[in-house]
């Protein structure tokens, strides 16, 4: 802590909000990737695979474990097979702002529905 | 508030030094142009400012120097506009960095303004957009925040001006504060303890401490900095590799115990932090947090599988439909000047070389060019209103799954457009475009496969030929060319990645920016800042390249005994009792024009060219005016009417030429569909190539592109030819 803001009384910064410990998010076996999600509608990440920088630039853009988003335009439709999601990018709403994603970044992104 | 003219800004000694930083899309251009009025592009397309501009203004008798940086969502050094934004701030020390924050996207914007705290630079906080976040139902309030944050935080609206004042007295007043100790963020107890592990290391070797703060140093090696491990390891190799030792050891704990790395739980407590000061009564919403805005609700019809694409083409054919229908009396009235311009010089001038440099150097050479501005123009603003307004980046959205499956990013969409997608682009401001895509492949690829498209230069050239053979299709001849530039643009793309630029995707992610009414200014400067690049251009490079060609095709002169011929020609004519004796006159200065050619530099190349070019059906003619067309192409169809005998042929009234070379036993609708095809596909006109050499950074990509799209174009134009013969069509 600085003498920047000595009164600030956040949790993270003395390491006791369970909210710090939200990479530890289990994933339960209903858990997808986010391509597979079909229709819109919140969910909740629970596990970002992939390599290192990509895993980097996710957490950058506040995409972590525990992170609740909202599918604004799934990269399939409901009824549909895999393979209509293939090569489609989707958008979702996170932190306030709308992202579009790639599906190779999609597929490494793994939601539970809420 | 004011900006300064070129004399003030010499006379001005020391002014202050700002930097505006920020997300992409928060608004520091547009804060940019209200303050220094410069010629700046505004727009929503992400990652849009990738260089650093630059400005003068005077604020209450202070005179101050202030530079936009890249838009960056953090500090790391995964992109161009990241490392460019960190090094400028680390290496420049500017006096103070306005952070301009989103008002209504609080927690995104507030990420990187924890990393400008950790690196303890000087900050006061331009807290942008308040107006759009109160009509959200989000009221911050500012005190609050400053006084948790600890630097100063002034409620701004950039569109209008409001509290830009307030912002820089702020600015001014902190400015003479020199303490700005960096921000010591917690990043839970294992980056906690190797950060205390390995700061005494950093400090005791003096490891890049002259440079950057030593805990800003550790946190970057756990977060393996590619930039800041390769300048460690420049420094002290030795200390660098105990550190690195030491943040493997705390990788491997952390992938065992929480199955993520040290990075992502960094940026998790910098979330965290923000959240926690958020929850402190930053932040009262009147509305439902969850709720969608209208920019949200807009994107579920324009994005729509269905609908979205109508939509989309309703949208990019009212842009062609508005570039093309507006800007015509402009390209008239340019037209009538040059031609205005040419007789002046022609009545003015004795007859000579310099006349002839002026006029078929000089004024066609850079006239033609000039001629295409209103139409660059038009569209570039079109372009604007969809860029500002947020509209481009959801067409990059629909268009990027057929875009991947050619190895492309769906932001290519762009530079393909403004190349001639719809026809009458132009390649240069394309090739520049492409420096909105952000993975160096994808780039390069559309860099190379732009000058594909059927740009406003191709379009005289296409008119005469498809006029001349096919003249009773002539909008289907002209639809077919769009689509066949479109196919084959995008199938060399797949080439090229599937070859020399052979490699997987890049993950792309891009933010959608909402849906903003775009502001006059912005679009004035947006269109003026790009058609500007274009005019410069004619100005300097193409203005010495026309003049080259000009050479090429005057010089050697005809030799005097044959233009001794010629003279003795006109002498006999004007001589005998003839009626039509302008007439004769005309085709004798025709033939001498002709022979004249012939005899040139460029009439040798084009005599030289004919082996191979006859079994695209060439002739030596076609070949002259096909290097010509290497200046730009709307020199072809001047150089074609000067090689059959037709003297000085206008692009924009080919009729005689038309009826010249549709008559002409050289010709016929195949030789006529194998030229169409090599002008559509062969080397970009030399302004494209310096440009695709500036972007790509190398003159290799540039040659490569001359090589590669002349060698393709050949082929197809044999293919047609020997095709058209075999199955008697010639």
């Amino acid at each position: 802590m600085t003498k920047n803001h000595p009164d600030i009384t956040c949790q993270c910064l003395n390491g006791t909000d369970s909210n710090c410990n939200r990479l530890k998010v289990e994933c339960p076996t209903d858990a997808r990737p986010l391509t597979e999600r079909c229709g819109c509608g919140k969910v909740k990440v629970c596990k970002i695979s992939g390599d290192r920088k990509s895993c980097a630039r996710m957490a950058n853009l506040g995409v972590l474990p525990g992170t609740e988003m909202e599918l604004l335009c799934p990269a399939r439709r409901r009824g549909q097979g895999r393979r209509h999601g293939k090569g489609h990018r989707c958008m979702v709403k996170v932190n306030g702002g709308t992202l579009s994603l790639d599906q190779l970044t999609a597929d490494n992104i793994f939601v539970t529905p809420m | 508030m004011r900006p300064l003219d070129s004399q003030e800004k010499i006379t001005v000694n020391n002014p202050l030094h700002i930097t505006l930083a920020g997300n992409p899309n928060s608004g520091k251009t547009t804060l940019f142009n209200h303050l220094t009025g410069a010629r700046q592009h505004v727009g929503n397309y992400p990652g849009v400012t990738v260089d650093k501009k630059e400005g003068f203004f005077t604020f209450n008798t202070n005179s101050i120097r202030i530079i936009d940086l890249p838009g960056t969502y953090s500090l790391t050094a995964y992109s161009v506009e990241e490392l460019v934004a960190r090094d400028y701030l680390v290496n420049e020390k500017p006096d103070m960095v306005i952070d301009i924050v989103d008002a209504s996207n609080l927690e995104r914007n507030l990420y990187l303004t924890t990393q400008f705290l950790e690196l303890g630079i000087p900050l006061v906080i331009a807290l942008n957009m308040v107006d759009v976040a109160e009509k959200r139902g989000i009221k911050i309030h500012t005190q609050k925040l400053a006084k948790l944050l600890g630097v100063p935080v002034v409620p701004i609206i950039a569109r209008s001006g409001q509290g830009v004042d307030e912002l820089f007295t702020t600015v001014l007043t902190a400015s003479g504060e020199r303490d700005h100790p960096p921000t010591l963020l917690r990043y839970g107890p294992d980056i906690d303890e190797a950060l205390r592990e390995i700061i005494p290391r950093i400090e005791n070797s003096h490891l890049l401490t002259d440079t950057y703060p030593a805990r800003w140093t550790g946190l970057k090696i756990l977060e393996n900095d590619e930039q800041i491990l390769d300048k460690a390891q420049a420094a002290d190799s030795e200390v660098t590799r105990t550190l690195v030792q030491r943040s493997e050891t705390l990788t491997h704990h952390l992938q065992t115990t929480v199955d993520a790395f040290p990075e992502a739980v960094i940026a998790d407590h910098r979330y965290g932090f923000i959240k926690s000061i958020l929850r402190q009564e930053v932040v009262t919403r009147t509305f439902d947090n969850n709720r969608l805005y209208t920019s949200d609700k807009i994107d579920k019809i324009v994005t729509n599988r269905i609908i979205g694409p109508l939509i989309m083409a309703a949208i990019l054919f009212t842009l062609y439909s508005f570039t093309f229908n507006f800007s015509t009396f402009l390209v008239d009235w340019l037209a009538s000047l040059f031609a205005l311009l040419s007789q002046t010089v022609d009545s003015i001038l004795p007859d000579g070389p310099i006349k002839s440099m002026i006029i078929s150097g000089v004024i066609d050479g850079v006239g033609g060019v000039l001629g295409f501005v209103p139409i660059i123009m038009f569209m570039f603003f079109g372009i604007a209103v969809l860029e500002d307004s947020g509209y481009l980046a959801r067409v990059a959205f629909m268009m990027d799954r057929i875009f991947h499956f050619f190895g492309l990013h769906g932001s290519s969409v762009m530079p393909f457009i403004v190349s001639g997608g719809i026809a009458g682009g132009c390649a240069v401001p394309g090739v520049m475009a492409t420096r909105t895509l952000r993975s160096p492949k994808e780039r390069m690829a559309t860099l190379l496969t732009v000058p594909f498209m059927n740009c406003g230069a191709k379009l005289p050239v296409l008119t005469l030929i498809i006029g001349a053979f096919f003249s009773s299709h002539q909008a289907r001849y002209m639809f077919l060319a769009t689509v066949a530039a479109w196919i084959v643009a995008l199938m060399a793309a797949k080439f090229l990645r599937m070859t020399v630029l052979k490699g997987e995707s890049t993950p792309f992610v891009m933010e959608l920016p909402p849906y903003r009414f775009p502001t006059l200014k912005g679009l004035f400067i947006h269109t003026w800042e790009r058609t500007w690049q274009y005019i410069k251009k004619a100005g300097t490079v193409i203005l010495g390249i026309s003049i080259l060609l000009w050479a090429m095709m005057t010089y050697p002169g005809l030799p005097h005994q044959e233009a001794a011929v010629f003279d003795q020609m006109r002498q006999e004519t004007t001589s005998s009792q003839s009626a039509d004796i302008q007439d004769e006159l005309a085709k004798i200065n025709g033939l001498e024009a002709e022979a004249k050619l012939r005899n040139s530099l460029a009439g040798r190349i084009g005599i030289a060219l004919e082996p191979v070019s006859h079994y695209a059906g060439f002739d030596w003619r076609t070949n002259i005016a096909l290097v010509g067309g290497f200046a730009a192409k709307e020199v072809i169809v001047s150089t074609l009417g000067t090689a059959y005998s037709l003297g000085d042929i206008d692009s924009q009234n080919t009729t005689s030429l038309k009826d010249r070379l549709a008559r002409d036993p050289h010709w016929n609708p195949v030789v006529g569909l194998s030229v169409l095809a090599f002008i559509m596909f062969y080397a970009p006109c030399f302004v494209t190539i310096v440009a695709i050499a500036n972007e790509a950074g190398s003159w290799k990509w540039a040659f490569f592109s001359m090589g590669f799209n002349t060698v393709f174009a050949l082929i197809l134009s044999v293919a047609i030819y020997q095709a058209g013969i075999l199955l008697g069509l010639a």
